[in-house]
Parts: C-alpha cells; sequence; structure tokens
C-alpha cells in the first residue's frame, strides 16, 4: 500500500525535481485539487482562491514527470522483482500521476484519444490505488462512452479497439456481474468477425504496411485473450495461474506492439499489464484463495451478487494479505482502519475462519456493536451474507437484561453462531456464563469507544472480562478509526508478546475519497447575505484551498442578515449540496434539529414525485406515530430526522432511505457520530457539541466527517463547521487540527485527574464516585466468582493485568498503578462484608451499593412485594399495580440513569403510567397527548425519549433486578410464572403485552401489528422461539400478511411486509 | 565499426522565421562512402524470425492464425537510415533505440515519430521524407494526412504525442544519462526540444524545397526546428543508395 514515506520519497526524483522547485510543485499540486474542487462542486461552491495559479502547462509536466517516475519502476512491479524501493516507487508515481491527470482535459472530440486517454487513466487510478475514483468519472463520461459502438467500425483493428474499450470500461467500473459476463462474449464475437474482416484489412498495396498492420492485429489479438482471462478470473477466480496466463499475453501484446512500431498501443498495453496485475492483487478471489471453505463460498455470494463485490479496498487488501489478519497464531488482532474503509468485511473473513474451526465445539462468535442502530445494521449485513452459508446470526435486544426467550435462544445451542449484541448487553451474556458453548472470537467495532467518558470504562472491562474468562479458547478482533497506538492495545489483549497484532491503516494516504473541511459563516452582501467558507489545515491533511469561497448564492435563506443564525447558515448549505446528494445536518440537540428541518421545510420544493420508498417510510409513520407527525411532510421534500427521540425503527427507516438515495437533507444531532455507517456526500454541522456543552472527541469528529463523500459517487466529500464570533473562529481551526492521539484508558485518566487534584491519595473513599461504579461492578464480580476474600486479595494484580489501564500503568507509572491496587483491595474487603450483596449485584449488573440502595428503598415501601405484584397483568394492568412504588425505588438508584426530570412532581407515576399505555398498545401520539400535552414533533420525541431512553434502559435493568432483590423465593414460583416474570422486561422494552407479540417485535415487526402476527404465530407454530418466528415470517406471504393488517388504513400487507423485511434485513429488502 | 558518413556538400543554408533551413549534396562516391553506415542502421535480420515466432503465438488466443502471405523481404526505408546517420554523424544527434523498425503505425491515433532520441542534451524528434518527385516543393511536403507539413506540426504542437514518444524511449533507455539530461529539459521548460525535418532528395538542390514549409511551419521555439535536404544524384539517386546499402548487407 501507498505510504507517506513513499510519495514523500518521490518527491526528490530528478524527474519531479525537475519540474521546479517545491514551492511551484505545491502550487501545481494546490491548482489541480482546485480544479478537482470545482469540477465536483463547481454549482455548489464558488471558488476564489488567494493567489490563483493556473499554468496548465505546468500542471501536465508534473503529472507527466510522476508517471515517468512510475514507469521507471514499472518493470519492477510488474515482475515482482525483489526490488521493494522500485515496487513502492511505481505505486507511489502512479498515485500521484493520477491525482493530476483526472484534472487535466479530456479529449472528448476525438474517439480514438478519448480510448487511449480513459484506458490511460483508469489503469493510473488502478495502480495508485486509487480506483475508486474511477466511477464517477466514468458516470461523468458516460454518455461518449455509450456512443462508442464496435459494430459502426469498418476498420477490423478499430472494431477491435472499440470492443476491447468496452471490455475494459466493464472491468475497470464493475458495474454488475451482466456487464463482467459480457466480456467474454464481446472477445467470441471478435473471433467470429476475425474471418468476415481480417482479410480485407490486410490488402493494402503496401507489404511494409500489412506487415505492421498484421502486426498490430496480433498484438490486439493477445490483449483479447488476457481480457478474457482477467474477467473469467474476476468473476470465479479462476484460472488458478492467471499471473502467468496474462504474463504470457501482455508480455506478447506489448513485444508485437513494440516491434510493429505502436507505440501508442505498447505504452498503454503496458499500463494495462500493470493494471491487471493490482486488479488480480485486489481481487477477492487472489486475496483469500488460500482460506478456508466457508470464505470460499463466501466470495463466490459476493461475486455473484447483481451489483458484485470482486475486488477488495486498498486497506483491506493490505490487512488481508500483507498485514496478515488471518494469522492463526495472532490471538488479538487490532485494526486501525479509516473511515469507510471496510472494515466489517474484514470482520466476516475473521469470523468465517472462526466458524470454520468450530468444529465439533460448537463455538460462537461475539460481535459487539457500540449502538442499537449499529447492531440493527451489523445484524442485517451478516444476515445477508451469512444466512446462505447455513451460519445462523442472532442478536439481544438493547434492553439492559436477558429476556426468557434470549434465555432460551442462549442455551440452546444450535440457535446461533454468531452473537451481535451491545457492550451492555454482551457484559450480561460473558459475565454470568449465560452461554456454555466455547466463544472463539470476539469482534468489537468502533472500539476507540474505550474512551468515551460514560462508557468507556465498561467496555475495557467487558475485553478484562473476557481475557479473565475466555482468553484460553477466544481471540479477539478490535476495529476502530484513527488510534495511533493500535500496537499497545493489541499486545495489551494478547496471550503473550507474538500473539498481537496491530494493523495500523488509517494514517496511510488511501482515503475512500478527497474531503475538504472548512468553516461556514455568513457575510453581509449588499442587502443580503452569503454564505462564506474558508477551508482549514486539518491533522489528516484534507483539501486546503486558501480564500474566501462562497456556498450558493445571495441569502441562500430567506431572512436578513441579523437573522441568519448558525441554524440558518448550515440550513443554507445543506440546501446548496442537497443537490449533490444526501447532505447531513447536525444539530446540537433534539429541538435544533427538529428546528433546522422546518427551515429546510420551508424553504425546499416537493420533490418532483415522492418515490415508492418515501411513501412506504410515511405510511409507517402515520401508523405507527401519527398521520399528524411532522415528519411526514419533510419527506415530501426530501427531508429526514434522525436522533434519540425517535424509534430505532424510525432511525433504521431513515438510513436506508439514505442508502436508498431518497434523502435529500438528514437533520441530526450530535450523537449520530457514534451510530452513523452509512456515506452521505456532505455534513454540516451547526456545533461539534454533544447537548451538555462537551465537544465531541478529535476521533470522533473524524470518524462522522469520514463519512463525507461516498465511495466511488463524490470524488469530494465536504464538511462544514459552523461559526459566528472571532473566538470560536479560532477555537475550531485549532480544533481540527490536532491529531486523534492515543487511545487511553478511562482508568488512566480517572487517575491522572485524581492525582493532577491533589486526591490520589483518598483513591479508596473516591472510589465511590459514579465514575468508578463500572469498576465496583468489576471488583464484585471478580469477588462473586473467587467467592472468597483472600484468593481474591492474593490475584488481584493478575485480574488487574487484565484491564487496559493497569496493565499500562504498571509499566508507565507504578505509584498510581500501585495506589489503585491498594484502594481496590480495600473495597474489595469492604464489599466482602456481605458476599450476599455482592452475588446480587453479579446477578443483576448493579453495583454492591446500588443493591444496598435498592434493599433499603424496598424495605422502606409500607406493604412486602408479592409473586403476583410481579406478574405481568398486575404489573402493568388496569388497577393495583405496583409500578409507580417501583419506580419510586428506581429513581434512587442513580446507576439506573433516569436522570433529571423537568417535572419533578409527576414523575413516578407518569413513568409507570407511560410504561402501562406503551405495553398495552397505545399508540405514541396517544402517549404524547396523554402525557406530554400534545402530538407535537417535540412531544413525540419526548415520549421516544422516554420509552427508548428511560424505560427501555433503566426501566427494564431495574424491574428485572428489583424483582431479584425483592424477596420472592423463585424457587416456590411454577415454571409457567417464572416463564412470565422473565418476559416482563422484554414487554416493557418492545411494547407489547405477551410472549408471541415480543417474539414478533425481536424480529422486527412493526409494533402496531405485533399482536396479530404473534397470534396468528401461536395459532400455527408450536415450537415458538426467536428463530421459529423469523422463519414463520420469512413464509408468509402477501395475502397472510394482509390478513393480519387489514384493519390498517395506511399500510397494506404487502407493505408491512416491505417494512419488515428491511428492518430485519431478511432476503428481499 | 562502422564508417564515418561523408559530410556531402553543403548547397545552401539560411533561417527564415525561426527554421534553419539546410541543402547537402551528396555524390556517388560519397554515397558508396555512405553504405555501410547506413546498413547498419536499416537491416535487422532479426526481425522477420521474431514475425514467425509472433504468427505462431496466436494459437492460444484463441484466434486464428493470420493468413495473409508476407514477403521475406522487408521493404526498409533507405531514406530514415540516411537521414539518421546524417544527424548523428553531422548534427550530434544521438538516437539510442535504432529505428531499423519505424515508429509508426498507420492507424493509431497518434502515428509517432520517424526517429527520437537526443541533441544537445534535449531531446529531438525527427521526420524524414523520401521524394524523387520533380516539382519543388515536391508533395510531401504538403500533403494533407501524412506529410511532412502535419508530421512536423504535431511534433511541434502535440503534447500527448511527444509524451508517447518520450515514454516510449524511456522504457528502452531508464539509465541512461543522456535521456535523463533531456527529459529534465523537457519536463522543466515547456518547449526544450529539437525536431528535426528530413528530406532525401534525387533531384537538383534547390531550396524551394523548403517554400511549403518556410511559410507554413509555425513552429514551437525559435531556432529549435531543423529542416535538412539531403540531395543524392538525380533522378536515380535513390536506387543507387538502396544498391549500395544492400551489398553492404550482402557483405555481412
Amino acid at each position: 500500500m501507498i505510504t507517506h514515506e513513499a510519495l514523500r520519497k518521490i518527491d526528490t526524483h530528478w524527474a519531479v525535481q525537475a519540474v521546479g522547485n517545491n514551492e511551484l510543485r505545491q502550487a501545481i499540486l494546490q491548482f489541480s485539487k482546485a480544479k478537482l474542487v470545482e469540477k465536483a462542486i463547481g454549482e455548489q461552491l464558488t471558488l476564489c482562491v488567494e493567489n490563483p495559479f493556473n499554468d496548465e502547462d505546468a500542471l501536465r509536466r508534473l503529472a507527466m514527470a510522476y508517471e515517468m517516475v512510475a514507469i521507471e519502476g514499472m518493470h519492477d512491479f510488474v515482475n515482482h522483482t525483489d526490488n521493494d524501493e522500485l515496487q513502492d516507487q511505481f505505486l507511489a508515481g502512479s498515485h500521484r500521476a493520477f491525482e493530476i491527470y483526472r484534472v487535466l482535459e479530456t479529449p472528448e472530440n476525438d474517439d480514438l484519444k478519448f480510448i487511449f486517454h480513459l484506458l490511460h487513466l483508469s489503469a493510473l487510478a488502478y495502480c495508485g490505488d486509487c480506483w475508486t475514483d474511477l466511477k464517477h468519472i466514468y458516470d461523468d463520461y458516460s454518455g461518449v462512452i455509450d456512443k462508442f459502438s464496435p459494430d459502426l467500425m469498418v476498420e477490423w483493428d478499430q472494431r477491435i479497439l472499440f470492443r476491447l474499450f468496452d471490455c475494459w470500461v466493464s472491468l475497470f467500473r464493475k458495474n454488475s456481474w451482466q456487464e463482467l459476463t459480457n466480456i467474454t462474449t464481446a472477445i467470441s464475437i471478435l473471433r467470429e468477425e476475425q474471418a468476415q474482416y481480417e482479410k480485407d484489412y490486410l490488402k493494402t498495396d503496401s507489404n511494409n504496411e500489412n506487415k505492421t498492420k498484421a502486426m498490430r492485429l496480433m498484438s490486439l489479438y493477445h490483449w483479447a485473450k488476457a481480457s478474457e482471462l482477467l474477467s473469467l478470473y474476476m468473476l470465479q477466480g479462476e484460472p488458478a495461474d492467471i499471473k502467468s496466463q496474462l504474463d504470457r499475453h501482455f508480455s506478447l501484446a506489448i513485444k508485437i506492439s513494440a516491434d510493429g512500431g505502436d507505440a501508442q498501443l505498447e505504452i498503454l498495453l503496458r499500463w494495462l499489464h500493470a493494471s491487471a496485475e493490482q486488479m488480480v492483487n485486489g481481487s477477492i478471489w487472489w486475496v483469500a484463495r488460500t482460506i478456508n471453505s466457508k470464505a470460499t463460498q463466501f466470495i463466490k455470494n459476493l461475486s455473484s451478487q447483481a451489483q458484485p463485490l470482486l475486488e477488495l479496498l486498498p486497506p483491506q487488501k493490505v490487512a488481508l494479505k500483507e498485514c496478515g489478519l488471518l494469522d492463526p497464531a495472532k490471538t488479538a488482532v487490532v485494526v486501525d482502519m479509516p473511515t469507510s474503509g471496510g472494515k466489517t468485511l474484514l470482520a466476516q473473513f475473521k469470523i468465517l475462519q472462526a466458524v470454520n474451526n468450530f468444529g465439533e465445539t460448537k463455538g460462537w462468535v461475539a460481535y459487539i456493536a457500540p449502538t442499537k442502530a449499529l447492531v440493527g445494521q451489523i445484524i442485517r449485513r451478516l444476515r445477508k451474507d451469512f444466512s446462505p452459508l447455513g451460519i445462523k446470526v442472532e442478536k439481544l435486544s438493547g434492553a439492559i437484561e436477558i429476556d426468557v426467550l434470549e434465555e432460551d435462544m442462549l442455551n440452546d445451542a444450535e440457535s446461533f453462531d454468531i452473537l451481535v449484541a451491545t457492550p451492555e448487553k454482551m457484559q450480561l451474556v460473558l459475565r454470568n456464563h449465560k452461554i456454555r458453548r466455547p466463544l472463539s472470537l470476539l469482534v468489537m467495532d468502533e472500539a476507540h469507544n474505550i474512551e468515551d467518558e460514560s462508557r468507556g470504562l465498561r467496555i475495557e472491562l467487558l475485553l478484562a472480562t473476557v481475557k479473565q474468562h475466555y482468553q484460553a479458547q477466544a481471540n479477539f478482533l478490535l476495529l476502530m478509526p484513527y488510534v495511533e497506538n493500535a500496537k499497545t492495545l493489541s499486545r495489551w489483549l494478547a496471550h503473550d508478546r507474538d500473539a498481537g497484532l496491530a494493523i495500523s491503516l488509517s494514517t496511510n494516504p488511501w482515503q475512500p475519497n478527497e474531503r475538504i473541511v472548512g468553516l461556514v459563516k455568513k457575510e453581509k452582501a449588499g442587502n443580503g447575505w452569503t454564505i462564506n467558507y474558508q477551508t482549514l489545515i486539518t491533522s489528516p491533511k484534507t483539501i486546503h484551498l486558501k480564500g474566501k469561497h462562497q456556498i450558493g448564492g445571495v441569502r441562500p435563506i430567506p431572512v436578513s442578515h441579523s437573522s441568519a443564525n448558525l441554524s440558518k447558515i448550515v440550513a443554507g448549505c445543506a440546501k446548496v449540496f442537497a443537490s449533490r446528494g444526501t447532505s447531513v445536518v447536525i444539530a446540537k440537540t433534539k429541538p435544533t434539529a427538529w428546528s433546522l428541518a422546518r427551515i429546510l421545510r420551508d424553504n425546499m420544493d416537493d420533490l418532483e414525485e415522492i418515490p415508492s420508498e418515501i411513501q412506504l417510510v410515511q405510511n409507517y409513520l402515520k401508523t405507527e406515530v401519527s398521520p399528524e407527525f411532522e415528519l411526514i411532510n419533510m419527506l415530501n421534500k426530501g427531508i429526514g430526522i434522525h436522533h434519540g427521540g425517535l424509534s430505532d425503527e424510525i432511525k433504521a427507516l431513515m438510513e436506508w432511505l439514505v442508502e436508498e438515495g431518497t434523502i435529500k437533507v438528514l437533520c441530526a444531532t450530535t450523537t449520530i457520530a457514534q451510530g452513523i455507517n452509512f456515506p452521505v456526500s456532505s455534513i454540516f454541522l451547526q456545533s461539534i457539541e454533544y447537548p451538555y456543552g462537551k465537544k465531541m472527541s478529535y476521533r470522533e469528529f473524524w470518524n462522522l466527517a469520514g463519512r463525507a463523500g461516498r465511495v466511488g459517487q463524490d470524488n469530494v466529500g465536504v464538511v462544514g463547521i459552523a461559526c459566528d464570533t472571532p473566538k470560536k473562529e479560532r477555537e475550531l481551526i485549532d480544533y481540527v487540527k490536532k491529531s486523534t492521539g492515543n487511545l487511553t484508558s478511562r482508568l488512566i485518566i480517572i487517575l491522572k485527574s485524581l492525582e493532577d487534584a491533589g486526591k490520589l491519595n483518598a483513591l479508596e473513599s473516591m472510589m465511590y464516585a459514579p465514575q468508578w461504579e463500572d469498576f465496583r461492578c468489576y471488583i464484585a464480580h471478580l469477588l462473586n466468582e473467587k467467592k472468597e476474600l483472600q484468593a481474591t486479595l492474593n490475584e488481584m494484580d493478575r485480574m488487574l493485568s487484565n484491564t487496559f489501564g493497569y496493565s499500562e500503568l504498571k509499566n508507565a507509572n507504578s505509584y498510581q498503578s500501585e495506589r489503585l491496587l491498594t484502594a481496590t483491595k480495600k473495597y474489595t474487603e469492604s464489599i466482602a462484608k456481605n458476599m450476599g450483596n455482592v452475588a446480587r449485584a453479579d446477578m443483576t449488573g448493579f453495583s454492591v451499593e446500588s443493591v444496598k440502595k435498592t434493599m433499603d428503598e424496598i424495605n422502606k415501601l409500607e406493604y412486602k412485594l408479592t409473586p403476583s405484584d410481579w406478574m405481568p397483568d398486575s404489573l402493568f394492568g388496569p388497577s393495583g399495580s405496583k409500578l409507580p412504588d417501583l419506580f419510586s425505588v428506581m429513581f434512587k438508584i442513580k446507576q439506573l440513569d433516569f436522570g433529571p426530570d423537568d417535572e419533578q412532581g409527576r414523575r413516578q407515576s407518569r413513568m409507570a403510567d407511560i410504561a402501562q399505555a406503551w405495553i398495552a398498545g397505545q399508540a405514541i401520539h396517544e402517549i404524547a397527548v396523554n402525557f406530554f400535552d400534545g402530538s407535537g414533533s417535540n412531544e413525540i420525541s419526548k415520549v421516544y425519549n422516554a420509552i427508548y431512553g428511560k424505560l427501555a434502559n433503566g426501566g427494564t435493568w431495574g424491574l428485572s433486578a428489583l424483582s431479584r432483590m425483592s424477596g420472592i423465593d423463585f424457587d416456590t414460583l411454577s415454571d409457567e410464572h417464572k416463564r412470565l416474570l422473565n418476559l416482563m422486561p422484554a414487554m416493557l422494552y418492545h411494547g407489547v403485552k405477551n410472549e408471541e407479540s415480543v417474539l414478533m417485535r425481536m424480529n422486527s415487526v412493526p409494533r402496531s401489528i405485533a399482536e396479530a402476527v404473534g397470534n396468528r404465530f401461536k395459532q400455527h407454530v408450536e415450537k415458538r422461539n426467536v428463530a421459529t418466528a423469523r422463519q414463520y415470517l420469512a413464509e408468509l406471504n402477501d395475502s397472510d400478511w394482509n390478513s393480519v393488517t387489514s384493519h390498517n388504513q395506511y399500510l397494506s400487507g404487502s407493505e408491512y411486509k416491505k417494512i419488515w423485511q428491511i428492518l430485519s434485513g431478511e432476503a428481499g429488502s | 565499426m562502422s564508417d564515418i558518413l561523408p559530410t556531402g556538400s553543403a548547397i545552401y543554408q539560411k533561417n527564415y522565421n525561426g527554421l534553419c533551413v539546410k541543402g547537402i549534396f551528396y555524390n556517388e562516391d560519397d554515397l558508396n562512402r555512405s553504405a555501410q553506415v547506413i546498413a547498419d542502421i536499416c537491416f535487422d535480420t532479426s526481425g522477420q524470425k521474431a514475425f514467425e515466432k509472433f504468427m505462431l503465438s496466436l494459437s492460444d488466443t484463441g484466434f486464428s492464425p493470420i493468413t495473409a502471405v508476407f514477403p521475406e523481404v522487408r521493404d526498409w526505408q533507405v531514406g530514415e537510415g540516411f537521414a539518421e546517420a546524417y544527424l548523428t554523424a553531422h548534427l550530434s544527434c544521438s538516437f539510442p533505440w535504432s529505428n531499423n523498425r519505424d515508429l509508426k503505425n498507420p492507424n493509431s491515433s497518434l502515428t509517432g515519430a520517424d526517429m527520437v532520441g537526443f541533441h544537445q542534451g534535449k531531446f529531438a524528434f525527427g521526420e524524414v521524407k523520401t521524394s524523387a518527385e520533380q516539382k519543388y516543393p515536391p508533395q510531401v511536403t504538403s500533403k494533407k494526412g501524412d506529410g511532412l507539413n502535419t508530421q512536423l506540426k504535431k511534433l511541434c504542437h502535440d503534447h500527448d504525442l511527444r509524451w508517447v514518444l518520450v515514454q516510449y524511449l524511456f522504457h528502452r533507455v531508464k539509465t541512461s544519462v543522456d535521456y535523463q539530461e533531456a527529459c529534465i529539459a523537457y519536463l522543466k521548460g515547456n518547449n526544450d526540444f529539437y525536431v528535426f525535418g528530413v528530406l532525401v532528395r534525387s533531384v537538383e538542390p534547390k531550396i524551394n524545397d523548403w517554400d511549403y514549409l518556410k511559410k507554413h511551419l509555425e513552429v514551437h521555439e525559435k531556432n529549435k526546428v531543423s529542416l535538412i535536404a539531403l540531395y543524392l544524384p538525380p533522378n536515380d539517386g535513390i536506387e543507387t543508395l538502396h544498391a549500395c546499402v544492400l551489398s553492404k548487407r550482402a557483405k555481412s
């Protein structure tokens, strides 16, 4: 893979130096970037570059110089010589040459020149690891390409050349399976036409000319054969000796064209030979040719999709081929890769390797994604790709409790091979040994969340738990962007020194596309105002064009200059850029996201025709939320919303609409930075702060900014941050310059802050602060596992060494590590006095302190809770429910995070009432009216916040934990009662009132019909679990769906089915 | 070791708008003395063998063998050999990659050049036309399509064409100091290269041979384009040269 070092090195090459000094060359490169930006977003952004440089000839000379640098290493690259330096030079030279050639004028009026130009450019892109840029170049010239017709050519050599051009266009852009299969047909046609055309072609008077022409034909025939072989290989991975066959035909084609005096063809063929080599190197067949049978089948499926995946992105190729991602001796692999670099595919290969090695052990793979939305996305992807291979993938709900149906699933060895969940949920599973089968592999996506202020420690301790309990069998794969110390992390998790592997590719020059990051500010323009765009110098070296550029025209939003606040500015940017592809605008809070969407709604036109995808989602919203829901009309204009004040389903549907290309502007909050996994065209931030004033970390910002620009579609991704004061401007300029730096354990950060505050000596007492809660839980767990204090204390140092923070501190700061060890031991001694509470803590996930508090509060109730109080009918029933009292207990447990509530007086009964209404099946807008005094967007947001923010998390966890601490003797309960009790959290989580409905909701059936479909399922299926429910749903036809949805005025059965397919990721979506 | 090409007799030499125009006459004796040098440039005994090998290689392309019959004797452009020999011997040009196989393919979009090499530390591109036509200037200097006028114009102004030639040469002489020097000059400035147009004539030497080009050729830069007419004895000069060169081949 091309490195910054290789790029720096080629700048010292004599050919590059010949063009001019460094200053001049920088000016030329800047000019090429300006041209690129102008070409890509010239309609939206008027560039006004300071001290413009526009010497086209200099541009051309620099391109030539870089190409020369490449050519010098071409022989070594194609022939795999020992000279790595020259091979690197070839790749780096091609990369730079392509960067410039792509902005040079294309000879559109001369067919032959065009053909040679485009193939040459494509070859440079391939050899320079920039092939993802080719798709939009081909899109730009699709009109010219389409008009070429080999059949219109009379001269035989031109017929061949035009047809081969067609073939290589297909090979380079890989639009579809069909296009590639057509190559074999095209070459067969040429073979058939040979007899018809060749004779006439070789009939000139001059013997010399005939001979030269014959040479040209021979060269073309070899090229045709090479093209056919390459297309077959890309599609099927055969022939196995592809490289030697390609070498033979290309070498002959080149030699013949050289001898035949066809310099232009010779040079093109040399480039195509190198690209073919590069194409094979990146082919999924070549990269994965040595791995297992499951992977082979997986590749076969990927390559035969309508839009086939035939080739790996450069970082994927490097990770698999050069870095040894699949080396079985490496037990802990940490992949640091740029956003959109294709990490999930790497995880899939690693998972297949693990599944292949399960053998008789019936192992399993844990896949951890940071948010419920990402769990949903991953499950959809894994099911789509792995179900055809017979690999079972299941997920756990976002509730911090394992309900009875999930228990069933976890206990059934046949139910899944891969389990996807959030860290909190997976922690419950792993800590409590819920799965008896061996854990083979743990994949942690977005693992940089280890440094997250609120969840980081929990995630680190989850990994420590796996190290503690599962290290003998489990391997680790951590995926993250922009982490400089990946090596340290891999060493921490590995069995031994040599078993760690860090694959660090974030800082490599390869990026999915170019990016431009800048400030957006308003500027007075006559009576109006304009949006000024000022590009910034950033740590990842995005495009910087010094000058005052302008987004859109005067008064992009029709308000006065003084009324143009930050919201109006970013709305204006999004409105202008929406014509290019989805633009995301990011607000600090949910109400601001709504108000941004309203500004846009008032200033954007309705879509000419409402796409069926949008209509489907609108009908869903009418049914599930309210026919008056504000988002429905916004969707008419292509405006979507994505934030925590919406259900997971709505967010998933918004993401789907973005993927389908129907959303023009998506209004979101800063929290999207943690959950966005879909590429967009541009991103405009009203603020880089989270709702409570904390700034996004640099890593989070760059992870978000990395989504700007869709691979293969946008050559420049645009990011804008709104700014209204000089102070903020200075801060932002500084902010984007900062490097993402090392990933640091929260333990280290907390200890450092205590030391800085001179409180490290009081660590024993400081350990009771909320930020230590996860740590205390972990210690309680260790103690509960050991059951015996002294044994725990004796092993404390070893057990703490399983954490990233402590293991690092031991090397770097022994004073802090000793303080931590001492304080931890003291804390352990203190909790060991009541081992019952320790056991309760470990069972519930509460800290010992929360357990004590809960027990105290339960004891304060004026009555003793009985088993019947906990039965769902009673708890969520209309009268005599103890739910309000239970909520009053839960509100006092800080760990449950019910957070501040503006309406203190009403909260305990209101939360219980909301829970009851939710389970009773009340529609969202009814809950909004009944409990939040209205059904506007803000009220709807509040409902979702109450349900998904509070009930689904603290509510389910708290109720379940309370039931275990309420003094009920579980052994005296009947199996049916136990089951009902254990079902209660799931009912609350999903908002339905029986087991079958829960099964439907677990399988993504919309809530409005979950009960009806559940009843039908109950009638038809005897063995009811998550898997049979999914199978049942998959087998329902449109009329089955119709029969359960006939009452619905907005969604037909087939529409419900479609929604279900989208949300569940089942085939057909 | 080849003999040195005789200097011939200078007939005319003038400069017009940055064009240097020159006429040199070679008598029969000169021709005899030139033959070996030219033969060394022109003859390529490996060419025919390679051609046959290439024909055989088609069997594994899935295409049928080419059935056309090509006589063994290659048409060779003795004029081009003569021009190259002259530029090398008397204008300190060097052509590191022999152009015994011409660089032209009539169906290429870029039709190449007869000669690519170096002159005074710069790239030198040359085109050659041979003509016994009695008219002044001969049509080969003004003919549309592949006339000397069009070819020289392209060399002066078509950077894509020149870039192909520069690359072509680079693939063959990557490590040469001459190449590096010329290439640096080429990459440094816009138009730092030389162009040579050579006419091989078997008529009375007259400067009018250049009338058309003097009027129509726009040079890329002054004093970087030279037009040279090599006059052989009128009427049968070209045939004589052929015979001389062939005899040298026979000897070797």
